[in-house]
């Protein structure tokens, strides 16, 4: 009997642990959501409401036709632009990163664990600390007026970000850079024809990241904009909409933008989850 | 296909830890070399100096004729294997073995024919369209093999090719090695630690330690002559018995006492097994290692039969290997564990004979197979090739009594010694000349040199001989006592020979650093003068060049004209053909998409009829387990039974999900890589048909060029070959212009460019900042105007060798050379000598690396 009193306690012990996992989880997740389902539904009310929910018979789809029609919110203009820049910056940089992290991985030169060190202790450094600077040198080269300018700023700093990219590359063993060698390729020959080949969740993963960067920051796309006296017209989403909160009739124009801001990042993310975990995972293997 | 030299190789890391230390080896084409020992041995790191995958810190290594230190590894026409295969993972069969001969641009065809015949002889060719995850480590093993050797390299390098593969793939590979030696012909280097390996598959076999080379010859020299104990352990298995003994020569035989074990009886050597040895260690005072392998004692009773050389073994265990037994001993009888013996045993014997562990047996020792060490050095007391004879000498009064009796020459720096002896090296022994008499009494053949025993005045000695000589034959030498080392009756030294060779320090200097010192126009001359001879030289080269050029494009141009009058013909020809060309690779295209959509579709099916399939039985088996659980709570009263099936009908249901999924993953897995193998199949098929017929397009297209506009050929050629011309003037005018001087304190000696590249070579640009040491032989000195002033203190005289001492001053230190008399010259006398360098030894002074 004492064995069988035990068993029960040890599985309902079992069970109500798990129970309470799964209660705090649900409670985190609800918290994590709360703000995607509030703007959602805000982006189809028609005035700004205290509660989740839009007033009954408020419903309305008025805020997407307004981002698209009215002049003061040239949507699709600052969407263009916005994926202008990441498009680019994106690209630019993945191929600084996995050159640059193909580098740190595979030569060996004098400075080589001093710069690795540098680059990371720089990287502590947040990023706004030198927007001075930078629109000083934007201005020199003349190009402080437009805002693809911000592909280069966003570029600039691409090769700091190698130490995932880096550690999937010391994974690949080394023997395959010196078959490389011996079959009659360079080094060029290995990076591109074997090291990229075998680096899709990495390649994917960097250029995940450096997609999103542009895509959602407003601070130096806001300084840009602002010195220059830039029309709405070359707005970049994050700073156009951020434009709309100033006007609380433009509340629900502002929830609809969000969403539709997210659409595309969600996309890609639902789409290259997969490589993505695997991009982490695999760096970290070997850090 | 190839032979390859290695001279004086070092690798050093900037650690200053030396991987490789003065590596020297020629291979001829066609051997197989292999590198053994333990690990750290820098086997590895040598093949891979080979391969060019690691920098040589200095010393030479030659691919035929060629130094290739600092060429690429691509140019040095080599192909090697990897132990961990090297496989690209991304890449079919095909497309690895392909891949290298892809980046060298050979004609498709041709890579297909190759690597059909590769994977023809490795046995591959079903598994060409395989990803290597999919294949085994011996197949994995083979289709590195099958890349290095269709290429045809010169040489053939492998790194430890069997160590991940288990026993039995690892014997059956070693075969398929040794045959692809045999078929090819090209030059193998093979690195191992196994000594089976290496046995089996060697030509010849090079033992490694500690970065050092120990022994290169064949397995049976290697296995019968090992030079040295760390050899004779490392070579063959059961390892070598090793004791310690005590050599003592009587009158008609050898003794032989064992030290940790007095109580044994005493093994008996004949006097001609130790011929060669020196005497010190035949006197029963030196401890020397004796070493037998296990087949060299023996239990048999016909062995005991003959009855010497017997001692008593007890028996510790038995390994037992089927065929024989292996039988564990000691020479002492030990109690317990705890103390390791230093007498231990093994015998090989045809079987257990009934003996048991803690029997005491008799065994007996086939003298004829042992070995003897140096305890000290571990060097073998009786080397193939003795270094020293070792004579008896008196030297009482001004006479020396060794070949008969003689004036004592001047300068041995003995003046009496009674019983002593002379150690004369061989090369003290010149053959030839003189005036002393010898009889010889044994020829042995050692490489291409004969090494004979000679009588010369009841002393046995030993020399290198011509070919010519027979045994019995009478020959005369003279001796040269500057290499001889005397030593008294109690074995110490007493007069130590004259070094080979004198040292001088030297920098390294450019031209402009010696003419700004010196101001001697001879210099700059002699850079206006080589210069002027490169761009002489280039003149001639390169008018006939342009006459070959006019030549050249005056026929491409009266070609063309020729031809074009039919151009547009032509043309409308090449069109028809490549849109032919290019329907097929559209229709290919198409039938590719099909082929991979019906695939897809196919797998799909697949994979949904087996989901229908798992999902059926998992719903089965629920409702299957319900009811039994149903049924038997009706049926069954037995309260603890009624317990125990609920308990497990609860495991079932908690369980079940878990166990549904694990099964869906595992088959989806399954499909997935029958899905991706089934593609990627399909997928290289179609890249290659495409390359084939853009390499279709592509031919035609120039096809047309070179017979309708030939001008532009040979005006695109020629560019290329005056650039090449252009590259190889500026290449020779830069040599010309480089001429570097060894400043030997205040004398400039002129370098040849053979030794600079050397020193370059191994030095990098840190030659400026380094002193050298210059080892110059007595013979390497010539008396010349410009050369450095010596003072001559005396003449010396070693009897047959005359030589004047000379003194100099180097950096503010007085230095002593030595040189062979040639003419009378008065003592005090000054006269100026110059180094030729290339009869010198020139070693980099901190790290003591012989650079040349």
């Amino acid at each position: 009997m004492a064995e069988k009193k035990k068993l029960v306690s040890k599985r309902f012990a079992e069970k109500s642990q798990r129970a309470l996992v799964y209660f705090v989880l649900t409670l985190i997740s609800l918290i994590w959501v709360f703000p995607f389902f509030y703007l959602i539904f805000q982006s189809f009310g028609k005035y700004a409401s205290g509660g989740i929910f839009p007033a009954s018979g408020e419903w309305t789809f008025q805020n997407y036709v307004n981002l698209f029609t009215l002049p003061e919110t040239p949507f699709l203009k600052w969407w263009i632009n916005t994926f202008v820049i990441a498009f680019f910056t994106a690209l630019l940089q993945t191929i600084l990163v996995l050159m640059t992290s193909y580098a740190l991985s595979r030569l060996r030169f004098n400075g080589r664990q001093a710069l690795m060190k540098l680059i990371l202790i720089l990287g502590m450094f947040p990023g706004f600390l030198g927007m001075l600077v930078i629109y000083y040198i934007l201005e020199l080269l003349g190009i402080n007026t437009s805002i693809f300018s911000l592909i280069l700023v966003y570029t600039a700093s691409s090769a700091m970000s190698y130490y995932v990219a880096k550690g999937f590359f010391d994974t690949i063993p080394k023997a395959l850079d010196e078959a490389v060698m011996i079959d009659g390729g360079t080094k060029n020959t290995v990076f591109w024809r074997v090291i990229l080949p075998l680096s899709k969740p990495i390649i994917i993963y960097t250029i995940l990241v450096s997609f999103t960067g542009p895509w959602g920051d407003f601070m130096f796309g806001k300084y840009i904009t602002q010195t220059a006296g830039m029309l709405p017209d070359g707005y970049t989403v994050a700073v156009g909409l951020q434009g709309l909160t100033s006007n609380s009739d433009y509340y629900g124009t502002f929830c609809a933008g969000a969403v539709l801001v997210s659409i595309p990042i969600t996309a890609l993310f639902f789409w290259l989850q997969r490589y993505y975990v695997e991009g982490i995972a695999g760096g970290a293997v070997k850090g | 296909m190839a032979s390859l030299k290695l001279e004086h190789i070092y690798k050093v890391y900037p650690n200053g830890h030396k991987a490789v230390t003065d590596f020297n080896m020629e291979i001829k084409d066609g051997e197989f070399i292999v590198f053994v020992g333990p690990s750290g041995c820098g086997k590895s790191t040598t093949l891979r100096m080979i391969a060019g995958l690691e920098d040589i810190s200095s010393g030479e290594l030659y691919i035929g004729d060629t130094i290739v230190n600092d060429m690429q590894p691509k140019d040095r026409d080599i192909a090697m294997v990897f132990q961990n295969y090297a496989l690209y993972p991304h890449m079919t069969v095909y497309e690895n073995m392909a891949f290298g001969l892809t980046l060298r641009k050979v004609p498709r065809t041709e890579i297909h024919e190759k690597v059909m015949w590769a994977a023809d002889a490795l046995g591959l060719k079903d598994y060409l369209d395989r990803k290597p995850k999919a294949m085994s480590g011996g197949q994995r093993q083979r289709v590195s093999l099958g890349r290095a050797i269709l290429r045809n390299p010169k040489v053939m390098l492998l790194d430890e090719p069997l160590s991940n593969l288990d026993a039995k793939l690892r014997s059956q590979m070693r075969s398929v090695i040794g045959k692809l030696h045999q078929q090819l012909k090209t030059t193998f280097i093979y690195v191992t630690h196994d000594q089976v390996e290496a046995m089996t598959l060697g030509t010849r076999v090079v033992v490694m330690k500690l970065g050092k080379v120990q022994q290169i010859d064949t397995p049976q020299n290697l296995y019968d002559h090992p030079i040295n104990k760390f050899v004779a352990g490392f070579i063959g298995t059961p390892q070598m018995n090793f004791f310690n003994v005590t050599l003592k020569e009587g009158a008609k035989d050898v003794d032989v006492a064992w030290v940790d074990v007095e109580e044994q009886p005493h093994l008996k050597l004949k006097k001609d097994q130790v011929l060669k040895a020196e005497k010190k260690f035949l006197q029963g005072t030196k401890t020397v290692v004796l070493g037998f392998r296990c087949e060299a004692i023996s239990v048999e009773e016909e062995d005991l039969a003959k009855g010497d050389n017997i001692v008593d073994v007890v028996i510790s265990h038995f390994e037992e290997l089927g065929n024989e037994t292996l039988i564990y001993g000691d020479l002492k009888h030990i109690e317990g564990l705890g103390e390791e013996s230093k007498t231990p045993v093994i015998i090989k014997a045809s079987s257990k004979k009934g003996f048991k562990p803690g029997d005491r047996i008799k065994a007996r020792i086939d003298v004829s197979k042992i070995h003897l060490f140096d305890s000290e050095t571990e060097m073998t007391i009786i080397p193939p090739v003795p270094e020293y004879s070792v004579l008896p000498v008196d030297i009482i009064d001004g006479k020396m009594e060794l070949f008969g009796t003689e004036k004592k020459p001047n300068d041995i720096p003995v003046d009496f010694v009674k019983d002593g002896t002379i150690s004369l090296p061989l090369s003290a022994i010149k053959v030839g000349e003189g005036k002393l008499e010898a009889k010889i009494d044994l020829i042995e053949v050692h490489g291409d040199k004969y090494l004979a025993q000679v009588t010369a005045n009841k002393h046995k000695l030993f020399c290198f001989v011509d070919s010519k000589a027979k045994v019995g034959d009478k020959i005369k030498f003279a001796v040269d006592y500057s290499q001889a080392t005397f030593r008294d009756h109690d074995e110490k030294i007493i007069g130590y020979p004259l070094s080979e060779r004198d040292d001088l320090k030297a920098t390294f200097v450019n031209l402009k650093t010696a003419f700004e010192v010196t101001k001697n126009q001879e210099f700059m001359d002699l850079q206006t003068k080589r210069i002027g001879e490169v761009n002489e030289k280039y003149a001639s080269l390169e008018e006939e060049f342009n006459k070959e050029k006019d030549a050249a494009i005056a026929e491409a141009q009266k070609k063309q004209d020729a031809n074009a009058s039919k151009v547009e013909e032509e043309k409308a020809k090449l069109d028809e053909a490549n849109a032919k060309i290019k329907e097929e690779i559209a229709l290919a295209k198409k039938d590719h998409s099909e082929k991979v959509k019906e695939a897809k579709a196919k797998h799909k099916e697949i994979h949904k009829a087996e989901m229908e399939k798992i999902d059926a039985q998992y719903k089965k088996m629920w409702l299957d387990e319900k009811e039994d659980y149903r049924k038997s709570m009706l049926t069954n009263k037995d309260p603890e039974s009624r317990r125990s099936r609920r308990m497990s009908y609860q495991i079932f249901k908690e369980s079940f999900p878990q166990m549904k999924q694990n099964d869906i993953e595992r088959k989806t897995n399954a499909l997935d890589f029958d899905k991706e193998t089934e593609l990627g199949a399909l997928d290289s098929k179609f890249s290659q048909k495409m390359h084939v017929l853009k390499e279709e397009l592509a031919q035609n297209k120039q096809a047309f060029e070179e017979t309708n506009f030939p001008l532009k050929g040979v005006e695109k050629e020629y560019a290329k070959k005056v650039k090449e011309l252009e590259q190889r003037k500026k290449d020779d005018l830069l040599k010309a212009e480089l001429i570097f001087f060894f400043k030997i304190d205040e004398h400039y000696e002129l370098l040849p460019d053979a030794i600079t590249t050397k020193i370059i070579q191994g030095l990098g640009n840190k030659v400026f900042t380094k002193v050298f040491r210059i080892a110059m032989p007595h013979d390497g000195f010539v008396e010349a105007e410009d050369g450095i002033p010596f003072q001559v203190v005396q003449e010396v005289n070693y009897g047959d060798v005359k030589m004047y001492k000379c003194s100099g001053e180097q950096y503010g230190e007085k230095i002593y050379v030595y040189i062979l008399k040639e003419r009378e010259i008065e003592r005090g006398e000054t006269i100026k000598l110059k180094p030729l360098i290339e009869k010198s030894e020139i070693y980099e002074s901190d790290l003591n690396i012989r650079l040349y």
